[in-house]
């Protein structure tokens, strides 16, 4: 198909991350359907190593999982060197940045961190993700291009 | 002596001696302030006066008063009276009504000369004044009440807030009522002459309700009653309407901020849950049309499974919001935590976590509401084994102790898991607060908490982010709850749903 999504090489790879499996296998499959190379992971255990060694070309992820381990994934993946620029887009049911000084992500709000690329509100309908995912990567490779 | 005479002679006497005589001090004053006479009653307290000027000696001032009622009086030919202080030695300073007067003809204006007068005020008329000051000026409602309960005097205060009182029973003044008020704090000094405060609220002159706390004291007039009765009281009212008001909308704002709360974190379950069934309906339907059956079986579970989460989340929804009368009989307190370690060893194994009990034998049976200590230890197991997953460490271990010391019965669960940075730990025991995302509904430790709370107890909670948790129940054994089952061994029979720790 010629509107199938690519990186610079190949469909582009999207990592979710989640503690919910069912969400996992909805978006991986969802993903897969347009097109995208999808992997999925329930939980954070081994998912740093997993970015840096498979580079994917974005992640979604779930901040708000057992003991703030999203919150700290994200942290992590942007202060290490290998991980900085993969794109990020937090997926949550507290999507919206005036949310997150309620569920303790203040590290996000008050700009300690810096912001994700994008929000995603749950429940999220396959056209919203698909839409914000397109726009991000067009923007990546527009940005790779010229730079 | 002719009458004619007589009259001269009686005139001639006063004029001469009338000035020594009056038991006022008299002077006389020019325009440029100087005494140009004074009288015996002066001299005796201000000494030598020829040549001096009033403000010098009355006032030790080098130059004239503020307000100088003399020069005011010079000026427009009409006599003042004033309250003044004057400095009668060194250092002493007395309280004096003075009266100024030109000395002019009469009907004939201001003359060169003025009369002063002054006579001392004495102390009680000072306290009499003062007190008339205070009972007026006072930011309060004042009323003196007889036995009749009759207002027989109000202050400004009362009077401009309630209407005229004097005259008409205080309850009528305060309350509009026509008799008196059930704890009427006046009637019970009259009945035992010690002082009574009540807070009541009452129906200002405009209908609006005031909030006040009211004094009453017993009043002594006139030495008293011979019998030690008391005949009169005083009443001192201090509005608090505006506090009231204040408390009102702060509660209002709390419970409305608790709404929010309650509101947004249901959303955020919902919203999860609203995913896995969005995530169902995509998976069945992409099946359907590609013919992969297994595709769409996937789809149905998926679908089962978040309608069962989200009746689990709105049954838990329930159970929090009516809660349940405790069921209190005389149980081992081991046998919930017995309990408990069976129904989650199988589960934490599973997970990699170590669950161990450490259950003090021999200790004395309790009035406790079994289930509801074993859905609290429930929670804060799995809270426990969660807190453990989340952590990246190898080894570890939730152990769940029960002990008794000084009364107090407790049930602790420590864990070395991931622990609890203070920005988790101040909001754990809010409405929904969860950090395990879709697997937590945010119940379980306020339920935990209105659980122990019901036994009289408290939860304490120490954590340190990384090291570990320790969540301790305390239940001192003087507050347990009373026993309401059937077939308990003490107080049989007692109404369900009593229990003192329910006002803790």
């Amino acid at each position: 198909m010629s509107d199938r999504p690519k990186a610079q090489n190949g469909p582009a790879k999207i990592l979710i991350v989640d503690d919910e499996r069912d969400i996992v296998e909805y978006l991986t499959m969802a993903l897969e359907d347009a097109g995208f190379k999808a992997a999925g992971l329930a939980g954070t255990e081994g998912a740093l190593e997993w970015i840096a060694a498979e580079r994917p070309d974005l992640v979604l992820l779930d901040v708000m999982m057992p003991g703030h381990t999203g919150l700290s994934l994200y942290r992590a993946m942007r202060e290490g060197e290998a991980t900085k620029r993969i794109p990020v887009v937090i997926i949550s049911g507290y999507a919206r940045k005036d949310d997150f000084s309620k569920m303790g992500l203040d590290e996000l709000e008050s700009g300690r961190l810096p912001p994700p690329d994008g929000y995603l509100e749950k429940p999220i309908t396959v056209p919203t993700l698909l839409a914000t995912l397109r726009r991000l990567l067009e923007r990546d490779e527009t940005r790779s291009g010229t730079g | 002596m002719k009458p004619e005479a007589e009259q001269d002679e009686v005139r001639r006497l006063l004029s001469d001696r009338l000035f020594d005589l009056a038991p006022v001090m008299m002077v006389a004053l020019d325009a440029e302030f100087r005494i140009v006479e004074a009288n015996a009653a002066f001299a005796r307290l201000f000494g030598e006066w020829e040549g001096k000027r009033c403000f010098e000696l009355m006032k030790g001032r080098q130059s004239q008063c503020e307000q100088c009622q003399v020069s005011l009086a010079f000026a427009d030919g009409k006599a003042r009276l004033c309250d003044e202080l004057l400095t009668v030695a060194r250092d002493t300073i007395s309280q004096f009504i003075v009266r100024v007067a030109p000395l002019g003809q009469p009907g004939g204006g201001g003359g060169p000369y003025l009369l002063w007068m002054a006579s001392k005020v004495n102390e009680a008329s000072i306290l009499q004044r003062e007190n008339d000051i205070l009972f007026e000026g006072v930011p309060c409602y004042v009323t003196v009440l007889d036995r009749d309960l009759e207002v027989i005097r109000a202050n400004r205060r009362m009077r401009e807030t309630f209407g005229k009182a004097p005259g008409k029973k205080c309850y009528e003044v305060y309350k509009r009522r026509d008799r008196p008020c059930r704890k009427c704090p006046a009637l019970l000094v009259f009945e035992d002459g010690q002082e009574h405060t009540a807070e009541q609220t009452g129906v200002t002159a405009n209908g609006e309700a005031a909030h006040y706390i009211v004094t009453a004291s017993p009043l002594s007039r006139e030495g008293g009653s011979p019998n030690g009765q008391v005949n009169f009281v005083i009443e001192i009212a201090t509005d608090v309407t505006h506090l009231r008001t204040l408390e009102h909308e702060k509660i209002e704002a709390e419970r409305m901020a608790a709404v929010g709360q309650t509101v947004a974190g249901l959303a955020h379950g919902i919203k999860n849950i609203l995913m896995g069934v969005e995530g169902g309906i995509y998976v069945m339907e992409s099946g359907m049309r590609k013919g992969q059956i297994d595709r769409v079986d996937r789809g149905v579970q998926m679908l089962k499974r978040n309608v069962e989460k989200i009746s689990s989340l709105v049954k838990n929804l329930l159970s929090f919001s009516k809660g349940r009368p405790p069921h209190v009989t005389v149980v081992d307190p081991n046998a919930p935590a017995r309990e408990v370690l069976d129904l989650y060893s199988g589960m934490a194994r599973q997970a990699g976590v170590v669950l161990e009990g450490v259950l003090t034998e021999g200790l004395a049976p309790a009035a406790l509401d079994a289930e509801g200590i074993h859905a609290c230890l429930t929670n804060l197991v799995s809270n426990a084994v969660d807190a453990c997953l989340a952590s990246e460490k190898k080894d570890c271990k939730v152990v769940l102790t029960t002990s008794e010391a000084d009364g107090e019965l407790v049930y602790e669960v420590a864990d070395n898991g991931c622990g609890m940075d203070y920005e988790v730990k101040k909001k754990i025991f809010t409405t929904f607060f969860t950090t395990k995302g879709a697997g937590g509904t945010g119940l379980g430790l306020l339920t935990s908490r209105k659980i122990v709370q019901e036994h009289g107890g408290k939860i304490l909670v120490e954590s340190d982010p990384g090291k570990g948790t320790r969540v301790r129940i305390v239940l001192p054994r003087d507050r347990l709850p009373v026993v309401t089952a059937i077939g308990a061994a003490v107080n049989e029979g007692q109404k369900e749903g009593v229990s003192r720790g329910e006002t803790q």
